[in-house]
């Protein structure tokens, strides 16, 4: 028996790894129709929050060059006689989907989101004809208005739209935001990927060398970017079933059906005055950008699914959703909570002193029977553009002031 | 090139020594996270 040949060992080795990426880019290219550029969906912004990739590479969620849910490209100098769009939020206007208790729904495609409808839907408009339409998704999943006022300020504020529409109420009340503003006021605040942001961006010890090497590794590469995937979403999946186990869940929950602790629910609902501090701070700063730099700002307010029984006429597929979620969760439904409501109040009255629109459907859903929801919170595609015609109902006067140059609401109102 | 019984040995274990600290480390970071609120969304 001779010596190890390690040199052949080696470059078998490096041919192995090479084999495994091969197969797994022939894999991402049938699984998304297109060749692989990269699995993860975010990326770390300088301002420490974080944004969509542009590169991400997905047979639904499409992102554009800069990271905005569009398939078209947008100048950051805005070309003449267009009407520029702007729209922040989370999930809700991002439309991501989430698992319902009757599997997964169908994700829309990026051409299939309520800006895509919004933007047709403006361009079929005789009154704006001659006029180039843009509308820029900027939704970010899990995110707040604490990550989208910041974004907006900072970053997107350079596309100098006309019109700026805030989305994102669900998230910053009751989902990821406000689990961290639930804490104490004046706790350090931390972010969706906060922990993870630490990590590759200032920790130095050897778990942060470690963090920036398994970084590089899933972004370049297909077979290292799918093992990560996989077991990310293995091991948090697990990390949540271990976390809701823990507490104690409505009788006949199941505990995948907990996906965020219910005590952590109970501190959330608690707490929403906190939230709506924040959230008026930050909206009073947009109002604020906006007058000086004359765009006409608009809110949008995301309802639950479960907020509106008694109010829509549900389809099949949302009151079997709708029920299940009521059945077996715990407060009655927590997205119920009449706080909510009193949130959604306040933010109005806020939103009229400042000759500010608000987009609110709940007269709308009344009149509409069709399968708005995906989830229970996200819409479906006709979901989608079923909202966009609404939206664009509520909003044609405020786009109409842009083409007619006359000053908006918002455009005008007095900071107060 | 045919490798012998040892060096099919030795290649088998520096796969593994990658594959399971990979899998290590991604558990390690993701269970040492408080909580777990992305788990049953996809994007």
């Amino acid at each position: 028996m001779g010596p190890v040949r390690w040199g052949s060992l080696l470059r078998l080795l490096i041919l192995t790894l090479l084999v495994a990426e091969v197969g797994a880019r022939v894999g991402v290219y049938l699984w998304a129709g297109k060749p692989f550029r990269s699995l993860d969906p975010y990326v770390f912004m300088q301002d420490g929050g974080y944004w969509n990739n542009p590169d991400y590479t997905h047979p639904y969620f499409v992102h554009n060059s800069a990271g905005f849910r569009n398939t078209e490209e947008f100048a950051v100098q805005k070309p003449e006689r267009t009407l520029r769009i702007l729209a922040i939020g989370g999930s809700t206007l991002y439309s991501g989907v989430s698992v319902t208790p009757f599997g997964w729904p169908t994700k829309p495609g990026t051409d299939k989101v309520l800006t895509a409808f919004l933007r047709r839907r403006i361009e079929a408009d005789a009154a704006f004809r001659g006029w180039k339409v843009e509308v820029m998704n900027a939704g970010l999943n899990l995110s707040g208005l604490r990550e989208n006022a910041v974004n907006f300020l900072a970053n997107l504020s350079q596309y100098r739209p006309d019109v700026l529409l805030v989305f994102g109420s669900a998230n910053h009340f009751l989902h990821s935001s406000a689990v961290e503003l639930a804490m104490p006021f004046g706790s350090r605040p931390s972010r969706p990927f906060g922990e993870r942001f630490e990590l590759a961006a200032n920790d130095r010890t050897i778990q942060g060398l470690a963090e920036r090497a398994v970084r590089t590794a899933t972004y370049y590469s297909a077979f290292w970017g799918a093992s990560y995937r996989l077991l990310d979403r293995t091991f948090e999946a697990a990390n949540a079933r271990v976390a809701a186990a823990a507490v104690r869940r409505p009788r006949g929950a199941r505990v995948a059906d907990v996906d965020l602790p219910l005590e952590r629910r109970g501190h959330v609902v608690e707490n929403l005055d906190v939230a709506y501090t924040e959230y008026a701070g930050f909206l009073e700063a947009i109002f604020a950008f906006c007058r000086v730099h004359g765009i006409r700002p608009a809110l949008f307010w995301e309802y639950y699914l479960v907020n509106l029984r008694g109010v829509k006429p549900y389809s099949d597929y949302e009151r079997a959703l709708s029920e299940y979620y009521l059945a077996h969760d715990s407060r009655d439904g927590w997205a119920n909570t009449p706080l909510y409501f009193r949130m959604r109040d306040r933010i109005a009255e806020r939103a009229r002193g400042s000759g500010v629109p608000m987009v609110d459907l709940l007269e709308d859903f009344r009149g509409h029977s069709g399968t708005v929801f995906n989830d229970y919170l996200h819409y479906s595609e006709n979901g989608n553009r079923w909202v966009a015609e609404r939206v664009f109902a509520h909003l044609r006067p405020l786009f109409l002031s842009v083409a007619t140059g006359a000053g908006g609401p918002g455009a005008t109102a007095a900071l107060r | 090139m045919r490798l012998r019984r040892e060096e099919v040995r030795l290649l088998l274990e520096m796969l593994g020594i990658i594959g399971y600290s990979f899998v290590l480390y991604v558990a390690l970071r993701v269970l040492g996270e408080p909580y777990s609120i992305f788990a049953y969304a996809r994007f």
